[in-house]
Formats: structure tokens, C-alpha cells, sequence
């Protein structure tokens, strides 16, 4: 191989490095990925939720009836 | 062998380069639809809940017979002028001979609606409750039938969950307030009613009476 034609060692540790910026930045991006979500689902809004309650009260007065009975058996 | 050239170096660095940003961009775009997927649920849920109550009068009697069972005046105690006093919440007194047992109990009402309940008592034969036996004629004595109500252990209608009227009353042969305000809460729902019989001289055979319990939704 001619080494007049070959790039710079100077070339070669440029690129390294921006390898390896690449690769950490590209990690970085990827692991604070979940950290997003999490805060996308505290900074959600409000989710609407509503109770009804309803007590019928009868339209005419409510009665309610029950009898007992009192007995005895006088001999004599 | 020879050794790699620095071209050759930098051809698979920058090889390197590009799948590292490839690598790194689908990664991301997969995080991205799954953060899609969760954040479209959040802000459109909506639930609800719906309760009907329906509001009930009901009364229940516990125990619905008072019963003094058979027997007679205990002629060397009391006077024929006198009546004999049988108390439904009381032991058997002297004056009283039974024939059999005598465990009368009293009536025992329970509000069992969900509504706070006015309740009323009634008797058909008014005071003169001897007038339902087999023999009415009363021959000495001064016949009577009372009716007091009675507070439980518990409390119901007492004096911080309604008011009893336990005073000792004659039946009158119309409706009179015995409970105001009967709670419906489980504990405190009940109450007693004792029944008083004054046997005078002369009544004989079996006596029967109906009482009735009204309840009416208190206000």
C-alpha cells in the first residue's frame, strides 16, 4: 500500500473521538428516554371523574304497619 | 501481513459512526410510540359513578306476642276490689297464679328502613281490654291496659338518638306518638314497649288483642 496516498494518524484519532462522542451522546439520549415518560405522565392533565348520588325520597307519605298481640288465659 | 492503511481505519470508523446515529434514531423513534401510547390515555379518561338511594319506611316487631300465659287472681293475696298488676317486663307477681310458665317479654320494634321514623301505637279495645275474653262481666276492680315504651341498651330513640316516650299511658283506641325520630342506624334502631295488664275481679277465659305499630318517615 502506498503510504503517501494514506490519511493522517491525526484523521484517524479525529474520527475515533467522534465515535466515541456519538456513541455516548446516542446512549445518553436513549436512557433519559423512559425519564421523559415518566414526566410526561406526572405533567398529564387531570383525568375528569365524576360521582352522582341520588336518593329517591317516595312521592306520597311512606307508611309501615305491624301488630302484635297481648294474650291471656284467665282460669277462673 | 500487511498492516490495515489509516484510510481503512477511518472507512470503518466512520462505518461505525453511521450505525451508531442509525442505531440511536430507531431506538428513539420506538421509545417515542411507546410515550404515544401512554400519554394519549391520560388526559381523556373519564369515569363515573352512580348511586340510587331509595328511601324506605319499614318497621319490624322482634317480638310480636306478649303473652302472660293462663292462670288466675291469687285470691288470699289480693282483694277482689283490687287489681292484679301484670307487668310484661316484670317477674310474675303474688297476686298471680300461673298455670303454666309466665315469661311474658315485651314487644320488641326495630327500624329496619333507612329513614329516621315516627312511631305510633294503637289498640281497638281502648282501656278496657278484658272486653275481648270469654267472660267481660268485671265483678270488683278497676281494669286497665297501659303501654310504656321502653329504651334498649342500645340507646334507640333514647335520649341522644330520638325520643321514647316511656311514661305509662292508657290505650285510647287511636294512634299515639310513642317514638320520634327512630334512627336507622343498626345500632341504635330498637326499642322496647312493655305491656301492663290490671286484672281486676271477674274476666275470665282467653283475651286477645291486637296492638298496632305505625311508622311514619320523620321529617
Amino acid at each position: 500500500m502506498d503510504k503517501d496516498n494514506d490519511i493522517s494518524k491525526r484523521t484517524v484519532l479525529v474520527l475515533l473521538v467522534l465515535t466515541l462522542i456519538v456513541s455516548v451522546v446516542g446512549t445518553w439520549t436513549i436512557l433519559s428516554q423512559p425519564t421523559t415518560i415518566y414526566k410526561t405522565m406526572e405533567l398529564g392533565g387531570p383525568a375528569p371523574g365524576r360521582v352522582s348520588l341520588s336518593i329517591n325520597a317516595p312521592t306520597v307519605p311512606q307508611m309501615s304497619n305491624e301488630a302484635g298481640k297481648v294474650s291471656i288465659n284467665i282460669m277462673k | 501481513m500487511d498492516e490495515i492503511s489509516n484510510k481503512t481505519l477511518a472507512t470503518l470508523l466512520v462505518v461505525a459512526i453511521v450505525i451508531s446515529l442509525a442505531g440511536t434514531f430507531f431506538a428513539m423513534r420506538g421509545v417515542s410510540q411507546v410515550t404515544n401510547v401512554i400519554t394519549g390515555a391520560l388526559p381523556t379518561a373519564t369515569g363515573t359513578t352512580k348511586v340510587y338511594i331509595n328511601q324506605t319506611v319499614s318497621i319490624t316487631l322482634r317480638n310480636n306476642n306478649v303473652d302472660f300465659g293462663a292462670g288466675y287472681r291469687n285470691s288470699s293475696v289480693v282483694a277482689d276490689a283490687a287489681e292484679c298488676n301484670l307487668t310484661s317486663s316484670a317477674a310474675q307477681p303474688s297476686c298471680w297464679v300461673n298455670t303454666g310458665t309466665y315469661n311474658p317479654s315485651d314487644f320488641w320494634l326495630e327500624n329496619d328502613g333507612n329513614v329516621y321514623a315516627n312511631v305510633t301505637i294503637n289498640s281497638t279495645v281502648a282501656a278496657n281490654y278484658f272486653n275481648t275474653c270469654g267472660t267481660t262481666t268485671i265483678i270488683a276492680g278497676d281494669p286497665d291496659y297501659t303501654w310504656a315504651g321502653k329504651e334498649l341498651a342500645s340507646g334507640g330513640c333514647g335520649a341522644a338518638y330520638g325520643t321514647l316516650d316511656t311514661s305509662e299511658g292508657q290505650f285510647t283506641g287511636a294512634h299515639q306518638l310513642l317514638c320520634t325520630n327512630l334512627s336507622a342506624d343498626d345500632s341504635v334502631d330498637d326499642f322496647n314497649v312493655t305491656i301492663k295488664l290490671y286484672v281486676p275481679t271477674g274476666p275470665s277465659g282467653q283475651c286477645d288483642n291486637n296492638v298496632v305499630f305505625t311508622a311514619a318517615r320523620s321529617s
